[in-house]
């Protein structure tokens, strides 16, 4: 792949040099060819690293790992242990936060306990709609160069590996760029950054990672669990995938968005179902949730409430109901599609 | 021009951009919303991430140290609310936001007190939107409230955290490209309290 990628390259170079000198109106046909040349050379750029960005999604299905890695935003750093394992029967992972309050994650293929010792609460998740994850990063990328500019710059070291740098420029305001580090010989990424332009929204990285070194179980067994026994349960998420059934659509999506799916939730505690509507770019993705306004779940004290991260929250009341944009997106997409929120079943009163 | 308007708020247009700019958002009653609506998200955003640290001492300290010099220009402002509370917020809004935060966050671990002084500090969001209007000084960092809930301050204390996490969770599932693991930030943003 490499190797054509740079003959394309080559070639075109070639012509680009050549191909004045023989036309009758060298400067502008020049001018033109360049501009042609270069875009297939971007397109053919673009592709390689979007080739990368195929591997940075298999790659944690094909390899062992263990590391800390580091998370940070809006000045806030914290360190996490990762133990990654693979083996015929499927996906096993615990991730540890040894900062602040404890909390840990394991998942089990498609079932996911979250601690949080604290709070004395475990809750668990069933990944019963398997066409999310992770069927859903299988194919993320068919529409992402009408969103960003991909591209693959140069190699830089991380965790004392070897890694592609991987750059996804936003192409407009409405979503964030993105720099990865992809490790050379595993595909798999060592260090992601979420940019608004020049600025660092939220950061992971590995300090420390060993990869395919042999994985003790024991590691991946829930650490709270055994020392605590009166933890609070909660299973948070029954599903349904309904299509065009919620009654509810985004009005105006901010451009290069489209609806991916569209499910009925109900939360653990909570009698009514919650709208679930999602968004995707092809990259950042957005959740619309609805739910109606009832005496124990009353109105939404905020619009926004403080960021997490990337991730913003916007909330809106429509009609009886009150809609609550979640995304990895700045301040103002969510914004945009909680505004434009209407229930097409009912003529609300405005 | 939205983008201009965007790119004036983050310091990026040239002199003459940035002149051409705000005589058109001067003129144009939509770039006046949009430069007031960036502004409110800019100043709601700019709070500081959730902490799941105990700060509600800190800020009890912060807010003895601080409320004696609150008080004291408002009453001699009389272009202010009359009552002075409003004043109050943007005289030091970051401190309301502050305290509107840990009482969002939780308010079980505050007394009775303290919850008054909160619930006064937030600020309506349509009030906030004219003091945009009415004042050139750029305001401070503040928790919007929304203006449906109004009178409804056991709204703050409602189950909107635990809702939150259950979104968040939620949401997970379709965060595409976390690479390593999709659980990287479920472990590195701290839950809503």
């Amino acid at each position: 792949m490499i190797r054509n990628f740079v003959v394309v390259v080559i070639g075109l170079s070639f012509f680009s040099f050549i191909l004045p000198a023989y036309s009758d109106d060298a400067p502008s046909t020049s001018i033109r060819t360049r501009g042609v040349l270069q875009s297939v050379v971007d397109e053919s750029a673009s592709k390689e690293a979007q080739v990368w960005l195929q591997r940075i999604i298999d790659a944690p299905r094909k390899h062992n790992y263990t590391g800390i890695f580091v998370y940070s935003s809006d000045g806030h750093m914290e360190t996490s242990r990762v133990v990654h394992m693979v083996d015929a029967e499927g996906v096993f992972e615990r991730i540890e936060v040894l900062d602040g309050s404890p909390r840990e994650v394991v998942r089990n293929n498609n079932e996911v306990k979250r601690y949080f010792p604290d709070r004395k609460t475990l809750v668990t998740g069933k990944r019963g709609l398997k066409k999310f994850f992770p069927a859903l990063l299988s194919e993320p990328f068919s529409n992402i160069n009408n969103n960003y500019i991909v591209k693959k710059v140069g190699r830089e070291r991380i965790s004392n590996r070897d890694c592609q740098v991987i750059i996804l420029e936003s192409r407009d305001h409405m979503r964030y760029s993105q720099r990865l580090w992809v490790d050379v010989s595993t595909g798999l990424l060592l260090k992601a950054a979420v940019m608004e332009r020049d600025q660092v929204v939220e950061q992971y990285g590995f300090t420390q990672l060993e990869i395919d070194g042999e994985i003790d179980k024991e590691l991946l067994t829930p650490k709270y669990s055994k020392r605590d026994t009166k933890l609070h349960i909660t299973n948070p998420v029954s599903s349904k995938v309904v299509k065009n059934e919620l009654g509810w659509q985004v009005e105006n999506l901010p451009s290069g968005f489209s609806k991916t799916n569209e499910v009925k939730r109900v939360f653990s505690g909570k009698s009514t179902p919650v709208g679930h509507i999602t968004l995707s770019d092809g990259l950042a993705s957005v959740s619309v949730f609805i739910r109606p306004v009832t005496q124990n779940e009353p109105l939404e004290a905020h619009e926004f409430y403080p960021p997490q991260g990337a991730i913003n929250i916007y909330n809106r009341t429509v009609g009886d109901n009150v809609v609550t944009i979640i995304g990895e997106v700045p301040p103002v997409t969510v914004m945009q599609i909680g505004n434009s929120v209407k229930n097409y079943k009912v003529k609300w009163a405005e | 021009m939205e983008d201009k308007v965007s790119a004036l708020m983050d310091g990026e247009l040239d002199n003459t951009d940035m002149a051409d700019t705000i005589t058109k958002i001067e003129k144009m009653e939509e770039l006046r919303n949009k430069w007031k609506t960036y502004h409110l998200i800019g100043d709601a955003l700019r709070q500081p991430v959730i902490s799941t640290s105990d700060i509600s001492s800190d800020i009890r300290s912060k807010m003895d140290i601080e409320s004696a010099v609150l008080t004291s220009p408002v009453s001699s402002n009389k272009g202010y609310n009359k009552e002075g509370q409003t004043f109050v917020f943007a005289v030091a809004a970051s401190i309301v936001a502050a305290v509107a935060i840990v009482i969002w966050m939780g308010g079980q671990t505050m007394d009775q007190s303290f919850d008054r002084i909160a619930d006064k500090a937030i600020i309506p969001q349509d009030e906030i939107k004219n003091r945009f209007a009415e004042s050139a000084i750029d305001p401070s960092p503040v928790l919007v409230k929304n203006q449906e809930s109004k009178g409804n301050e056991s709204a703050l204390h409602d189950s909107a955290p635990t809702r939150l996490n259950d979104y968040m969770f939620a949401h997970e599932e379709f965060t595409s490209i976390r690479g390593v693991s999709p659980y990287m930030r479920t472990v590195a943003s701290r839950p809503y309290k």
